[in-house]
């Protein structure tokens, strides 16, 4: 019997859907999860004045921050996608996405001369000036500490931070035994536990065209990023900015990409207990490279699509290939929600 | 009045770091809190650790631990539990702590440690408590001190004995928007007051997920009717404590009913209750909880004649009514519009910050509350300060939450006498 359960936090909707012999065991299992991505929510928001992460983005710049053993995971994996991509990957960008207009009530440090921003960003380019973003972030892993190296250092994990909440969340229902679950954030970043009951993954459509290519997920994560998804108009009203920013030139993504989805080779927890979260900061990579790096680890599948109206071109990569066709499968019956 | 500033705490600053204990030159091995929200004060000083055991190592203890790591002297090294997979899981998250099944394993042999938190099962604070002020430790219990009003006053006859701080984790009393809210609520701004309302609403089934049979009598304590102190307990003994707080005052009655509407697994612990708390001069409390829905989480409101105030942890807003006077600063403050009513938020620095053109930037709590409840504990030990929430108080808040569970359990009106409160 499947049992569904949701909460709202940052800033979407978060869905488990859990299938187990003993189906009275689920109720609970469900709220411990909801109540770990919720605790993430709390501590990661770069909305929330008391979470960790302002308090990081406050004093890092001061002195070390001490970092609990699965942030300091998150932060190395932010900055080994930085390193791999090239910058295309940079979640320590939050000035310029406030100045762009796309983070409206992001607590960002202020109040304190030394970090007025402003004072750090080149009028030229409107990035800050000196080392940026992830380049300038130390991680030290003997004393488990996070310290930035420049004033315009301000993180905002963003979509990663979903990424990590389900990974956490799959962790969480691993430890308890569940064998066949499907956790999402927003649809857009999904974790998979074995299968659904007669099937032989978890079938999920990368977009909402019809002939959007569908991938047979079965532990596995899924990511699927695109620029179309949030913008916001500028001032004057001259042109909009989209949500994916390239870090390296402070302007939005601009490759032709319509949509980018990276999904983790079939690992089990043991070999990458943060797949989410890595295969988050590789989509959003990928919609400001335009095409798929040889840094890319190849344990990930990447897909990308082109155009901006269907039909799209689809390019596909990976390990994961043979388990991606552009029609649903036929096959044994999927229960409702195992499809986002 | 909106430029008042929080003394000693560093709420309004934006540059607040991680708190020092630095043990002062000629000081008789005190250490005395250096309350300065910058890092360049201390740096550089020397400072002894403070070891602390956390005993408990549940969701709340991990709240407690994350806090405790922004105090730059405070060293956890000792973490108890009785539940190997929680206590294993806490051991992860504190580099180089010892970890322990037994409480009194703990006191014998982590010689080190002088300050403990008890975030146990409710039922279990009292037998832990007396052992750690019996081996002469500060103490912070978390709320609600106990399960039984024998058990709170017990632990509080202890507390009188003891030379060292004994803290019940009252969050509200050191909560600085709180503290904030409190002088308007007691200045001409509200007025004289009304009648009040608070809920805490939230969508779980309250039960702890188990993955050995042989734990479930442990970790679910809140639903076994025979130790748990229901909603009115868990949830109300916080939002109670703050009406009991900006009164000045204890309710004399409580009623209440109580019942399932969710949750029909057959559990004899309400999932919905509500309850009604009258004062002696007729001012009355209108509380409900349930673990059905959780719009509007919670809050507690009073209601005076020239405004309301609503309190929600991390944010205070309040109303005012059209006919109230108006204030000088009300011209810059900042607003938030909620359906047809707009609240003035209650912004600790507001003087400073709008001067500066940075008032939104003081909205909300800039740490969780459990940080200044902690900070409120560890400071009364380094200055060698009465707690801000003693004992005695915390007997308080906690029997008048046993009696409102009482009063939800039978659907009856019980009178709360003032001897009861006492110890």
């Amino acid at each position: 019997m499947i049992h569904r359960a949701a909460c709202f936090a940052m800033g979407t909707r978060f869905e488990l859907v859990l299938d187990d012999n003993d189906p009275s065991r689920l109720g609970p299992i469900a709220d411990h999860v909801l109540e770990e991505i919720t605790h993430w929510h709390n501590r990661l928001s770069l909305f929330r004045r008391d979470s960790y992460l302002s308090y990081i983005n406050a004093n890092a710049i001061n002195a070390a921050v001490p970092l609990e053993p699965e942030l300091f995971e998150l932060f190395s994996i932010c900055l080994n996608v930085h390193r791999q991509s090239d910058g295309a990957f940079d979640p320590a960008i939050a000035p310029l996405m406030t100045t762009l207009g796309l983070h409206e009530g992001a607590i960002l440090p202020a109040g304190d001369q030394s970090r007025d921003h402003g004072t750090h960003i080149d009028p030229a380019s409107g990035l800050p000036l000196g080392p940026r973003g992830m380049a300038a972030v130390e991680l030290d892993a003997d004393r488990r500490t996070i310290r930035f190296h420049s004033p315009g250092v301000v993180l905002d994990l963003g979509a990663i931070a979903k990424g990590f909440a389900i990974d956490m969340a799959a962790s969480h229902l691993r430890e308890f035994g569940i064998e066949r679950a499907l956790v999402h954030g927003g649809t857009s970043s999904i974790v998979a536990i074995g299968s659904p009951p007669d099937a032989d993954g978890w079938r999920i459509a990368m977009g909402s065209d019809a002939d959007a290519p569908v991938i047979t997920l079965c532990d596995g994560a899924l990511s699927f990023s695109s620029p179309s998804g949030r913008s916001v108009e500028t001032p004057d009203g001259s042109h909009r900015n989209t949500h994916i920013i390239d870090p390296r030139v402070g302007a939005p993504a601009d490759q032709g990409v319509f949509a980018a989805a990276v999904a983790s080779a079939l690992t089990g927890n043991a070999v990458d207990p943060w797949p989410a979260a890595r295969c988050e900061a590789w989509s959003t990579a990928l919609v400001v490279l335009g095409s798929r790096p040889e840094s890319m680890p190849e344990t990930l599948t990447s897909a990308m699509a082109r155009g901006s109206n269907p039909p799209r071109q689809w390019s596909i990569v990976g390990p994961h290939r043979p388990y991606i066709t552009h029609t649903i499968p036929p096959g044994p019956s999927v229960s409702q929600g195992s499809r986002c | 009045m909106l430029g008042t500033d929080f003394a000693h705490l560093p709420a309004g600053s934006p540059s607040n770091g991680r708190r020092q204990f630095i043990k002062a030159a000629g000081a008789t091995g005190v250490a005395i809190l250096a309350l300065t929200p910058e890092w360049s004060f201390a740096a550089g000083l020397s400072a002894d650790p403070i070891n602390i055991a956390v005993i408990g190592a549940g969701r709340h203890a991990r709240a407690i631990l994350d806090e405790l790591s922004k105090f730059e002297n405070a060293k956890v090294t000792a973490i108890c539990d009785i539940v190997p997979s929680r206590l294993s899981a806490a051991l992860r998250r504190v580099q180089g702590a010892t970890g322990y099944a037994d409480h009194k394993d703990l006191l014998a042999k982590a010689t080190d440690v002088t300050v403990v938190f008890v975030v146990t099962p409710t039922h279990t604070h009292k037998e832990i408590s007396l052992d750690a002020i019996a081996a002469g430790k500060h103490v912070f219990i978390e709320a609600p001190m106990a399960h039984t009003i024998e058990d709170c006053a017990e632990i509080a006859r202890a507390a009188r004995s003891s030379s060292k701080v004994v803290h019940v984790g009252l969050y509200a009393r050191s909560n600085p928007i709180y503290k904030l809210a409190r002088t308007f609520f007691r200045s001409d701004s509200v007025r004289d007051l009304v009648t009040m309302r608070a809920q805490s609403n939230r969508k779980n089934e309250w039960r702890v997920p188990v993955s050995d049979p042989k734990d479930d009598r442990a970790l679910n304590w809140r639903l076994d009717p025979q130790v748990s102190i229901g909603l009115p307990g868990e949830f109300g003994c916080h939002q109670i404590d703050v009406f009991n707080w900006y009164l000045g005052k204890y309710p004399v009655s409580v009623s209440g009913t109580g019942s399932i509407r969710l949750h029909k697994d057959g559990r004899k612990v309400p999932d919905t209750t509500h309850a009604t708390f009258l004062f002696e001069d007729g001012a009355r409390l209108d509380w409900s909880a349930t673990l059905a829905n959780s719009y509007e989480g919670q809050y507690e409101v009073l209601y005076g004649t020239n405004a309301a105030i609503k309190l929600a942890w991390t944010a205070a807003w309040m109303f005012k009514e059209a006919d109230a006077p108006t204030q000088g600063w009300e011209v810059y403050a900042n607003r938030q519009r909620f359906h047809n009513d707009e609240g003035i938020t209650l912004i600790a620095d507001a003087t400073k910050l709008a001067s500066q053109g940075k008032l939104k930037e003081g909205v909300g709590l800039p740490n969780p509350p459990v940080y200044y409840a902690i900070g409120d504990f560890i400071d009364a030990i380094a200055n060698a300060k009465p707690a801000v929430v003693s004992a005695d108080e915390g007997l308080r808040a906690t029997a008048i939450s046993i009696l409102a569970n009482k009063a939800v359990l039978d659907g009856s009106r019980i009178d709360i006498s003032p001897d009861s409160l006492k110890v």
